[in-house]
């Protein structure tokens, strides 16, 4: 199973878009895939339409008390499966401070899944905190949706550095440039050399479209409702390319 | 852990749309009409994937084809996305999904066996969210074999309950409605099984190994009329598949029958006319020279990969060469081969094959002396032939040391093979498991003579390949670098299987087999011969 994270220190970036969105074209080309919805505003889950409730909050989950196979839910889609978001998931650093090694737990708990499913999509909440060092663990490759803005662009080099000082091993880093408006010349300039502001920055770019949050009212992944549409061909493409990119 | 979708005939589609009527008003949800869906069982000509426990369906919408690898029960074991139906399992893109097909269906062709053509209506059981939670199928369909003479039947009527993970509540609720208040029953075979039967196949039908059932008082020349019967009918069934050289097992399958026919004209002694056996013995002799050369070339073809990875990186690419100079000369060789199945010396070969084996035996066989053991029962022939070349390969085999020569062996591998053929013909007479040990012990040592004699040809057969791509201006320094190279290295391999052999025929020639066999065939009475 490879697990990949959603993540950015900053919200409303599209991280949840890209989970939601990404888990959703992974599972239609025959990859057995779930999505942990890790962030207690539950949108990822809210999208699928399943209600935001764990038996027993985070805590038990967080605790190994409750193995996550009995949580998970199947989607409406095959092949896509859900772990709900629950509110508790708020108090996530709290719970995961007790345990042995806090910062293992999570991929400790996701042992057990390994041979269940081909791909997990982590989606995280915002913030730098224990839970994301939970992350940095259990993940083999942060997604890391970046605005094209001089600020976002900061955000990327400090996540990028704190990886680099990790003794442990760490996740392999994947920006790519989203929510882009070419009407706007400062994107249009970023966009026109993505690698330039990071070596390992995909080429391809997600624009911003009223589509995504269409997603929203529609409460479906973008290319199950609308798969012809211009950004769900954007999503398409980022897939292939982060196959092509991990040879997967 | 997760329940499976449940199926459950229902005997008619009024009651069948009523059910569906009466589960809509029950549980809040949508229903769909689909229109006619069209999708295709793929498997193996012997069946690889059934008889392995799954199923290969492929359905299209006219853009994209989904393949769906799944167990017989239901649970998906692998799903894909792909532009067109594979041909072979090497034709999907580097997976988990290829490596374990391929595994099961080897070098065989993926043949459309069975199109299933659905429609129906589903009931997407919703909660609050307008989630689904779980789904009623109500479906008709009709299934269409191919074959020389397709026939379209339809399948029992089907009411399909399917879960969705984590709903467990939903679909029981749904279960009971159906088992409790309709008094439905749930199907007793899977989708695949029921689309078989219904169309009145058996995919156990060609797997290679003989199916006929010998008594052992049968008159011998009665019981090997048998056995040529269903030989005539393997040679039959693989010829199309020869013709069209869909993969490289109809022309192997097809040989081995031709060879078993023959071994049966020659081992099985004195129960046809002398004139029968020689006339046939010849003709079969023909035709299996007819097919070695395609089937060598299939044979180095099947062995490339082999052969890659037996050089150093530097020099894998040089042998593609080899490859262009095989696929020519094997197509070459097929057109040949498909001639000779035109030719009348063919047709005329199976048809008057075909109607001596449809003779009845003669009343008294014996009297007329010139097939004087027709009438012995088969089981004393079967033992008396066993024991006699059971006998031979001890003796044969006991006389090699480490300075015996490569002829020696050779000798003992061409006895072990009519020893094998034998035991392979008269399997029926004797007790299964025991057989299944002795076969098992034989092919062992087989294996090992088997290598040590084909590593051998490889090398020669190789230089002559290197001699002829030479004078065809195919081989540069390269390729005949790395030609040399693999030489080389199957001539090591062919030392390793000469030291190997020792200890191969000592557990063969085993106390435990070797009672093994005097049990099975030894005759106290002596038979004459």
């Amino acid at each position: 199973m490879r697990v990949f994270a959603t993540y950015n220190i900053k919200g409303g970036v599209g991280k949840t878009a890209t989970a939601v969105n990404l888990a959703y074209l992974s599972a239609r080309d025959g990859a057995r895939t779930l999505i942990w919805d890790l962030d207690p505003q539950g949108a990822a889950t809210f999208y699928f339409r399943i209600r935001a409730k764990v038996k027993g909050g985070g805590r038990k989950l967080l605790r190994g008390k409750r193995p996550l196979d009995v949580t998970i839910r199947g989607t409406d889609f095959e092949g896509l499966d859900l772990l709900p978001a629950d509110f508790t998931y708020r108090n996530m650093d709290l719970d995961l401070v007790q345990s042995k090694k806090p910062t293992r737990q999570l991929a400790r708990l996701l042992l057990p899944l390994a041979l269940q499913y081909d791909y997990l999509f982590l989606d995280c909440a915002p913030s730098i905190s224990l839970v994301s060092e939970s992350v940095f663990v259990a993940a083999d490759v942060l997604l890391v949706p970046t605005i094209p803005t001089t600020l976002s662009l900061r955000t990327l080099d400090q996540l990028d550095r704190h990886l680099q000082e990790r003794r442990t091993t760490r996740p392999r880093l994947l920006p790519f440039l989203c929510m882009v408006d070419r009407r706007k010349s400062l994107h249009k300039r970023i966009c026109a050399s993505p690698h330039e502001h990071h070596p390992e920055m995909l080429q391809t770019v997600i624009p911003y479209s009223s589509l995504v949050e269409q997603m929203g009212l529609r409460r479906a992944p973008l290319p199950a409702f609308a798969p012809l549409a211009e950004p769900s061909m954007a999503y398409e493409s980022l897939w292939t390319e982060i196959v092509n990119r991990l040879s997967l | 852990m997760n329940p499976q979708s449940v199926r459950y005939p229902i005997e008619s589609q009024i009651r069948g749309r009523e059910a569906l009527k009466s589960a809509s008003e029950r549980f809040p949800g949508r229903l769909k009409t689909h229109p006619d869906r069209r999708s295709t069982y793929l498997d193996t000509f012997d069946w690889r994937l059934y008889r392995d426990g799954g199923s290969l369906l492929s359905s299209t919408d006219g853009r994209v084809t989904v393949l769906r690898w799944n167990c017989l029960d239901g649970t998906p074991v692998f799903r894909a996305r792909l532009r067109a139906n594979p041909e072979f399992a090497w034709d999907l893109p580097a997976s988990p999904f290829r490596n374990a097909l391929d595994s099961v269906v080897e070098m065989r062709r993926l043949l459309l066996r069975l199109e299933i053509t659905s429609r129906g209506e589903t009931l997407h059981v919703l909660d609050a969210n307008q989630k689904t939670v779980a789904r009623l199928h109500f479906e008709t369909a009709s299934a269409t074999g191919t074959g020389s003479v397709p026939k379209t039947l339809a399948l029992p009527i089907l009411l399909i309950a399917e879960p969705i993970r984590g709903y467990a509540r939903e679909f029981q609720a749904l279960v009971d409605l159906l088992e409790d208040e309709f008094q439905l029953q749930a199907a007793s075979s899977d989708p695949l099984t029921m689309a078989l039967e219904t169309l009145g196949l058996e995919p156990s039908a060609s797997s290679g190994r003989l199916t006929v059932q010998l008594a052992p008082e049968m008159r011998t020349d009665e019981a090997t009329k048998r056995i040529h019967k269903e030989l005539l009918q393997a040679i039959l069934d693989n010829e199309e598949g020869v013709r069209q050289d869909l993969d490289t097992e109809f022309l192997h399958d097809f040989r081995v029958a031709v060879r078993r026919t023959r071994s049966a004209l020659t081992q099985i002694k004195k129960v046809y006319p002398p004139d029968v056996v020689e006339h046939f013995k010849r003709q079969f002799a023909w035709l299996g020279q007819a097919t070695g050369p395609t089937r060598d070339l299939d044979v180095y073809l099947l062995k490339m990969p082999d052969y890659r990875a037996t050089l150093p990186e530097y020099l894998q690419t040089h042998l593609e060469p080899l490859q262009e100079f095989l696929i020519r000369h094997q197509r070459l060789e097929h057109r040949r081969l498909v001639e000779d199945l035109d030719s009348q010396r063919y047709s005329q070969l199976l048809e008057s094959w075909r109607s001596f084996l449809d003779d009845p035996v003669p009343e008294a066989a014996s009297a007329t002396s010139d097939s004087p053991q027709a009438e012995i029962p088969v089981g004393k022939t079967a033992s008396n032939r066993i024991w006699k070349a059971y006998r031979r390969v001890l003796k044969q085999g006991q006389s090699i040391d480490g300075g015996s020569p490569p002829e020696s062996l050779h000798r003992l591998r061409i006895d072990c093979k009519k020893l094998r053929y034998l035991l392979e013909l008269f399997r029926s007479l004797y007790d299964k498991q025991e057989m299944g040990t002795l076969v098992k012990a034989l092919k062992r040592l087989q294996d090992n003579l088997g290598d040590f004699n084909d590593l051998e040809v490889q090398q020669a057969t190789l230089q002559s390949f290197a001699h002829d791509m030479f004078q065809e201006g195919l081989a540069t320094v390269e390729t005949l670098m790395a030609l040399g190279r693999l030489v080389d290295r199957l001539e090591s391999r062919q030392a390793e299987e000469r030291q190997r052999f020792q200890r191969e025929f000592a557990k063969f020639a085993s106390r435990k087999n070797r009672s093994r066999f005097r049990a099975l065939f030894e005759q106290h009475e002596t038979v004459a011969t």
